[in-house]
């Protein structure tokens, strides 16, 4: 069957497609945004489809959570202790987020073929990851404040927050900063191909160590003031201990406001080198081959 | 750019691609020049590790050339990524893409928020997609609970919502039970018709597939293209002659085999032994006749002089060589099953 080649005029109809893939800036920007919220639809739909997403991102860290209550509880210590503990075990959620479906998200893209699907649309993978991230941050949210509520439950800790504004802000500051490191680090999982895994452990528990998640990070010493600089989860934890438990005030490595300020500094470098990441990932990808798409 | 290669809906001008292996330099493309005007289907044939997909990948901007350049539409498919996309879209055999939890009619309209639709416009097409294909059924179904067929199905679905200007399917009938196949060659058909201008990159392994469907078609082999034109042209490569089958009751007593092939333009002629019992109630078998023509023109003659013979006419055929013969011939095997199911060159 031989179907017929050229019905229209060739230029005519090279100019309408010209025009056609001229996009203004006002298109661009309502399809970037537009994109932006169609990728973060899954992760938020997604976290309420799968219950065994909801009975391990909320079992498992409570249990932890559990077992560090009652150790400290077991050593008497102070009450408020208990309240930090909670708060961080709601934050860390956030870290794992980050690292397990930010970190490893473009790696699974890869394999499972949407990457090349991204690549191929208009669509810029800066919209994805910014999607994944807005999409992670929201579906995780429900997840942290049951977490929170099941440890006010279980082990009736009190909070006095003396500036819900303020603490409203810490936590933004807190996520905003994690899932910018997130974009880079999707960027990161999907260069190191097979190490991705033992990146992601890597990132795992001694990131909780060094993150101050159990114990404030000015207790570690110039350890601690190294990982305020560089691990978001540093100073969102202790921002926040110092805002939501007054009684731990004094355990703070940095006043809370310059805290603020590291977060909102952390978001902006890792936003802009989470960018140059995307792009360099896109760039290496077409030149090398093997990136972007599965192996055949 | 000239304005010949500007108004192809791809040129491709001394393509290469060299890929870095541990072994040292692999050639996948080698000086490819290709094109393939407005409103054409045209098909890439080739074994295993021919440089089909190399290329389908460099002209849907997933790959850089490293020599030569390529457009689509007259925009560089290197320096003009971005407006290039804006017209394109992709369909790869054995594809599983997309995200499990979400629904058929869900995942669609993500990526109609992906190719720049307006929401209102996309959710439209989206259902009109689904209409299309037969999956407004399973418009609610998650995208994990679907068999291979509907997931292709979907595929191009997603792949018809920015009304791509032009539509590369690398493979895409691969796994499809016949029916499926047969479902997706007509929409892309459909596709076609509706929009002049709308064009269509294929490779594909099935001969019979490209043989149907294909404008023209380039057979390509270790990075190179052996040749190219419509599958007649193709044909006529192997067989320069034109042959027609010519079934009579009985050949006339009169006539012998040298008087036929003394006749003008008769370069052969040939009894077959594929005589076959009457089946039609006429009372005789049908004797078939191989008659080798210059052109055919010559036909004529030889219709004749079996008349004047007495012979009575059954049946005439023009035989023809398959695009399988064409490839057996230019490549040197025939695609094997094995290189149907692990080709990713």
């Amino acid at each position: 069957m031989v179907h017929s080649v050229t019905t229209r005029d060739p230029a005519e109809l090279i100019g309408r497609i010209h025009r056609e893939t001229n996009w203004g800036f006002g298109r661009r920007t309502r399809h970037a945004l537009a994109s932006v919220i169609a990728r973060a639809y899954p992760r938020v739909i997604g976290a309420a489809r799968e219950p065994s997403w909801l009975f391990f991102d909320l079992v498992f860290p409570i249990l932890g959570m559990c077992s560090i209550v009652f150790l400290l509880r077991s050593r008497g210590v102070d009450e408020a202790w208990i309240g930090s503990t909670i708060l961080a075990t709601a934050l860390l959620s956030f870290w794992i987020s980050v690292v397990w479906m930010m970190g490893a998200q473009f790696h699974w893209e890869r394999d499972s073929g949407n990457l090349l699907l991204y690549i191929t649309a208009p669509v810029g993978l800066g919209s994805i990851a910014l999607g994944m991230a807005i999409g992670g941050a929201l579906g995780v949210v429900i997840r942290a404040v049951i977490i929170t509520l099941a440890g006010v439950l279980l082990f009736g800790a009190k909070y006095q927050v003396a500036d819900p504004l303020l603490l409203m802000l810490v936590i933004v500051a807190g996520v905003a900063a994690m899932y910018s490191l997130g974009v880079c680090l999707s960027s990161v999982f999907l260069i190191s191909g097979r190490e991705a895994d033992h990146l992601g452990s890597l990132l795992n528990e001694p990131m909780q160590l060094l993150g101050g998640v159990y114990a404030p990070v000015r207790s570690m010493g110039t350890v601690g003031v190294v990982a305020l600089g560089i691990l978001p989860l540093a100073p969102a934890i202790d921002a926040l201990r110092q805002v939501a438990v007054p009684q731990l005030a004094t355990t703070g490595i940095l006043p809370v406001g310059i805290e603020l300020v590291i977060l909102v500094v952390m978001t902006i470098i890792f936003g802009v080198i989470g960018r140059s990441l995307l792009s360099y990932i896109e760039r290496v990808g077409r030149s090398g081959g093997r990136l972007l798409a599965r192996a055949d | 750019m000239s304005e010949s290669a500007s108004h192809a809906a791809v040129h491709a001008s001394d393509i290469g691609r060299v890929f870095q292996a541990k072994g040292g330099p692999v050639t996948a493309l080698d000086s490819i020049d290709l094109r393939v005007e407005p409103g054409e289907l045209f098909g890439v044939l080739g074994p295993n590790g021919a440089g089909k997909s190399t290329l389908i990948k460099i002209l849907s901007t997933l790959l850089l050339p490293t020599s030569g350049a390529a457009s689509i539409f007259g925009l560089d498919v290197v320096t003009e990524t971005a407006r290039v996309r804006r017209i394109m879209n992709l369909v790869a055999g054995g594809d599983f893409s997309g995200y499990g939890l979400l629904t058929v009619r869900e995942q669609l309209a993500m990526f109609a928020q992906f190719y720049g639709l307006p929401y209102r416009e996309g959710i439209a097409k989206v259902d009109a997609q689904l209409a299309s294909f037969g999956l407004d059924e399973i418009r609610d179904r998650k995208i994990s609970a679907l068999s291979t067929g509907q997931r292709q199905k979907l595929n191009f679905a997603r792949s018809f919502l920015n009304d791509p200007w032009i539509l590369f399917l690398d493979e895409p009938t691969i796994g499809l039970d016949v029916s499926a196949a047969r479902d997706v060659r007509d929409r892309v058909r459909a596709f076609q018709a509706e929009q002049p201008g709308r064009t269509v990159l294929l490779t594909t392994h099935y001969m019979a597939e490209a043989d149907e469907m294909c404008d023209r078609i380039a057979i390509v082999n270790h990075g190179r293209i052996l040749a190219q034109g419509t599958p007649t042209e193709l044909k006529r490569m192997v067989q320069k002659d034109t042959l027609f089958i010519v079934g009579i009751d009985e050949l006339p007593a009169t006539i012998s085999m040298d008087s036929l092939r003394a006749l003008p333009g008769v370069l052969s002629v040939a009894e077959r032994d594929d005589v076959t019992d009457d089946v039609s109630g006429v009372g005789t078998q049908t004797v078939r006749l191989a008659v080798g023509l210059r052109e055919d023109g010559a036909l004529g003659g030889v219709i004749s002089a079996l008349a004047a013979g007495g012979a009575h006419l059954r049946e005439i055929s023009k035989s023809e060589p398959t695009l399988e013969e064409v490839f057996v011939q230019l490549v040197g095997r025939g695609i094997s099953e094995s290189d149907i199911a692990i080709d990713g060159a």
